[in-house]
């Protein structure tokens, strides 16, 4: 089975990727929030989200969304397992970013190892405090060199992007 | 000196098309050209019977060009059709660059009997094979010389070389150095209007990927076309409010100027040899780009190598690599390594993998 995982903190735009480049809207686990996350946001994923694509040979590629709370990681390896790689997605308005991304690439490390991953930074429009190179270097200081784009998870094109590069770091 | 150039065999439409093209590049045009009846400089339309038994018929001192939609004939000077603006402008500048005497040799012998061979893949097929700067040669002489062969290329023969000064890209660079906003128009495209201090441009067009040819203009035009307009940063916010412009980073219209101009020669000043890798992936969301600058990108990020290296890894035409490497350069992405640097990374990837990866991208594509 063929997947594409997608991950990040609450609030990303997970959900919202997969919906733009998924031929069905997506099957999501979606709860209203219950905690001080409702400030943020009024539901969240609490299990999965779930997409596809067919390719013309029938094949099926699934897109496959992780909880952004952290209380389901629990459900991170599962879904992971077997994965063509990773597409982390990072929400600039957040408030540490730079250790968002960390703590993902770390959660994630093995899988990234074996694969590859892709980092789309998300609501740059909403905090211009960090750039795109802040990541870059963040990157830089511990040795790793990931494609790292702004994006708007509602613009298919730009998702679409972030499933080219994963794509070709993948090949080469 | 002023030089005249003639048609055979082409249609009518092509011929107006032709007479009123070499009328609008006259201001730019190195020398004087005008479309004369007769004339021994001779544009061939290798498409025509009328055009092929000229051709083949070996006439005398005529200097002949290949006007077709594919180089059939390996004809030392050649016109891609259909008949666009930069490549005739190149063209006519590299005839120009000819002694006279030269002007007067005939093109290739051809026998009557010859057909066409198909065509073969070629990097050039774009652009006019004699008005092209002749990467490879420029390659392939500089790689195989002397340091005194190298220095003859990066320093002496502009035309093989890509000089920002003469486009766009020379106007935007001299605007980021003296901190000035301005605005920046060309018939028919949308103006671009940059404020070096916030590292940003503003333009009308919404997808600066999905530029059409009217707006491409700009991009690719030489500098002397382009009115530039000096602002205030009040004056120029103002124009940006008033007509709802969208703001890009700055590296958009540097990587767009570039990428439209260097058509496969390599910027001047860089060593074709250097061993080069990519500091970091380019951001592509606001980089217009192809399919295949990813996979450079890829590949220049994981391996450290010379550009002929990295065209025959990634199976792309040089011109391509060129264009790229070109355009990473100038937004700073580029890291420049000793040749002893030079590193490449096996792929591990098994086919039936590779086969799917590519059936996705393929897909996503659509």
């Amino acid at each position: 089975m063929e997947k594409i995982i997608f991950t990040g903190p609450m609030g990303a735009g997970k959900t919202t990727a997969i919906a733009s480049i998924s031929e069905i809207p997506p099957i999501s686990t979606e709860v209203r929030c219950s905690d001080e996350a409702l400030a943020r946001k009024e539901t969240t994923t609490v299990a999965m989200d779930y997409g596809y694509f067919n390719l013309d040979d029938g094949i099926r590629i699934h897109l496959y969304g992780t909880p952004g709370q952290e209380r389901f990681n629990y459900m991170w390896n599962i879904l992971s397992a077997g994965g063509i790689g990773l597409i982390l997605l990072i929400d600039n308005a957040n408030t540490s970013p730079l250790d968002d991304m960390i703590f993902y690439l770390d959660a994630f490390h093995e899988f990234i190892e074996a694969t590859g991953v892709v980092i789309g930074v998300t609501r740059m429009d909403m905090n211009r405090q960090l750039l795109l190179d802040d990541y870059r270097n963040k990157l830089l200081e511990r040795g790793q060199i990931f494609p790292v784009f702004e994006v708007d998870a509602r613009q298919s094109n730009d998702v679409k992007i972030l499933v080219h590069a994963l794509l070709a770091i993948l090949q080469d | 000196m002023d030089y005249q150039i003639t048609t055979r065999a082409l249609d009518k439409t092509n011929n107006v098309f032709f007479k009123s093209m070499l009328q609008l590049i006259q201001n730019q045009l190195t020398q004087k050209w005008s479309y004369e009846e007769s004339a021994h400089i001779i544009l061939v339309d290798l498409e025509q019977p009328d055009g092929i038994e000229f051709w083949i018929s070996k006439p005398r001192d005529v200097f002949l060009i290949a006007y077709a939609r594919q180089n059939f004939y390996h004809a030392e000077w050649f016109l891609q059709k259909p008949l666009r603006i930069q490549p005739l402008l190149q063209l006519l500048n590299s005839l120009a660059m000819l002694q006279p005497a030269q002007l007067l040799i005939n093109s290739p012998p051809i026998t009557a009997n010859q057909c066409p061979p198909p065509p073969k893949p070629s990097s050039v097929a774009s652009v006019p094979a004699a008005a092209l700067p002749s990467v490879p040669s420029l390659f392939s002489k500089a790689m195989s010389g002397t340091s005194e062969g190298k220095n003859k290329y990066c320093l002496d023969n502009k035309l093989e070389y890509f000089e920002p000064s003469i486009y766009l890209l020379g106007l935007l660079q001299e605007s980021l150095v003296a901190a000035r906003p301005r605005r920046f128009s060309c018939l028919g495209s949308a103006p671009l209007y940059i404020l070096p201090y916030e590292n940003r441009c503003f333009s009308a067009v919404t997808k600066m990927q999905q530029l059409d040819s009217l707006q491409e203009n700009l991009y690719s035009s030489y500098a002397k076309n382009i009115k530039v307009v000096n602002l205030t940063p009040e004056e120029l916010l103002a124009e940006v409010q008033k007509n709802a412009l969208r703001a890009y980073p700055m590296d958009t219209a540097l990587w767009l100027a570039t990428l439209r101009c260097s058509h496969g020669r390599l910027i001047l000043g860089q060593a074709p040899d250097s061993v080069i890798r990519l500091k970091y992936w380019p951001n592509f969301v606001v980089l217009p780009h192809d399919t295949v600058h990813v996979g450079l990108a890829a590949f220049m990020l994981k391996n450290t190598a010379n550009l002929i290296t990295i065209a025959q890894k990634t199976h792309t035409t040089l011109e391509t690599v060129v264009d790229f490497f070109n355009s990473c350069k100038m937004i700073e992405l580029t890291i420049e390594e000793p040749a002893s640097e030079s590193r490449l990374v096996d792929k591990k990837i098994a086919e039936p993998k590779r086969r799917t990866l590519k059936d996705i991208l393929n897909r996503l594509l659509r």
